[in-house]
């Protein structure tokens, strides 16, 4: 009986463990944190939480398909000269909305996401469960974006 | 991020150069029309001063679509542009104007040069893009319900416009509300096949738009109904290049 009852408590736990302790995966829904948006040829950079001024969601599946949406809700002015502008202007103007579907892809260690619009580099950061998504606009700025999962 | 959408919209100022790529269906005349506060002349529905700033709301959506159909983006925008008279200046010997707009970071487009012209002469509109070297004939000095005309500079019959329809009063997608406006409807078709190489280029356009006018006042509303354009590379090894691309939208004055 004694072998009986811990090989329970042993399956409970382990049960438990599974049910509360959920494997690292990039394969779910995330949502965009901080983005830094970047001229290389100024060398000069801004950071914003991406609330500040809209969304930025990504939906990675094992199907290997994947869902971007970025929303600009609100004008992202600046409040200091960068990019070679004067401070006060809209860098991004509202409203706008994208997103982009489609089959993603291995190269090296990064998730290649491509589109009409360009590629997106996927990269993954399991320490602090979190993504790290790159990639460059028309206008030659670098945007470098953080993504948490979504609970 | 490529903002696709606000490049492609062109501002009210500069829908005359918009208007030369159109072509217009062929809409029946209405019968018994009250034409009382219309006239002929194209310039009375297009008014021109040097002081013109004119702002204007874009709504719109852009879809793209792979071989199979299948949506693979998805771009829409919901803002506000305007365009402004720079000045005086020639459209190939004929007097009018400059125009400019701002693009998104309230710098004016096209480097600070003019983005479009607009001539008036003997009740016509002419218009042309930034580079001048043509006119087209955004609207004529004989408007009559029904009538249709080709904008296009050198007649191409890809092209053609007409006035479908006069209307007392009309409310545009802002809710501003205007009197004894006309409505122009115009059309684009084309289909080309360019062989280079061992491969050819397929493309085919289907563009529809209705434009409203309103006397005294200018371009009030314009609709992009129809946006259809597919293209793509053919060869042995198949279909490469594919693209589909579908937009629609409004554009309507602010005040």
């Amino acid at each position: 009986m004694k072998v009986r009852a811990s090989l329970l408590i042993l399956i409970i736990s382990l049960a438990g463990c599974s049910a509360t302790h959920k494997p690292w995966t990039i394969f779910r829904a995330w949502h965009g944190a901080m983005v830094t948006l970047s001229d290389p040829h100024l060398n000069e950079s801004i950071t914003e939480p991406i609330e500040k001024f809209g969304y930025l969601n990504l939906t990675l599946s094992r199907d290997s398909t994947f869902e971007f949406s970025l929303g600009v809700l609100k004008d992202v002015v600046l409040a200091r000269n960068v990019f070679g502008v004067e401070g006060n202007v809209v860098l991004l103007k509202a409203v706008y909305k994208s997103e982009r579907f489609g089959k993603l892809r291995l190269q090296d260690s990064s998730l290649i996401l491509s589109s009409p619009e360009g590629v997106i580099f996927v990269s993954q950061d399991s320490v602090h469960s979190e993504l790290h998504l790159r990639y460059t606009d028309r206008e030659h700025r670098k945007w470098l974006c953080t993504l948490a999962a979504k609970e | 991020m490529k903002y696709r959408l606000p490049a492609l919209a062109l501002t009210i100022g500069i829908a005359v150069s918009l208007f030369s790529s159109c072509k217009t269906s062929s809409t029946s005349p209405a019968v018994n029309v009250d034409t009382t506060g219309f006239d002929a002349r194209g310039s009375d529905y297009f008014p021109v001063s040097a002081t013109d700033i004119v702002s204007a709301h874009f709504r719109g959506a852009e879809s793209r679509f792979d071989l199979n159909g299948s949506l693979i983006e998805l771009d829409s925008i919901d803002q506000d542009r305007t365009a402004f008279v720079m000045g005086s200046a020639q459209l190939l010997g004929l007097p009018g104007f400059s125009i400019g707009a701002y693009n998104d970071r309230g710098n004016t487009t096209n480097s600070g040069r003019p983005s479009a012209y607009v001539a008036l002469a003997n009740g016509n509109v002419y218009g042309s893009d930034k580079d001048a070297s043509t006119k087209a004939l955004a609207l004529p000095n004989a408007l009559s319900l029904g009538f249709s005309w080709n904008p296009d500079p050198n007649g191409d019959p890809r092209y053609k416009a007409s006035l479908a329809h006069y209307l007392t009063s009309f409310t545009n997608h802002n809710g501003n509300t205007y009197q004894s406006v006309i409505q122009v409807e115009g059309t684009y078709t084309d289909s080309t096949y360019s062989l280079q190489g061992s491969s050819a280029h397929i493309n085919v356009v289907n563009v529809g738009a209705t434009f409203y006018f309103a006397k005294g006042i200018g371009p009030v509303e314009i609709n992009l109904h129809q946006y259809d354009l597919h293209g793509y590379t053919v060869d042995a090894g198949g279909i490469h290049e594919y693209e589909r691309d579908i937009m629609n939208g409004a554009i309507s004055r602010n005040r």
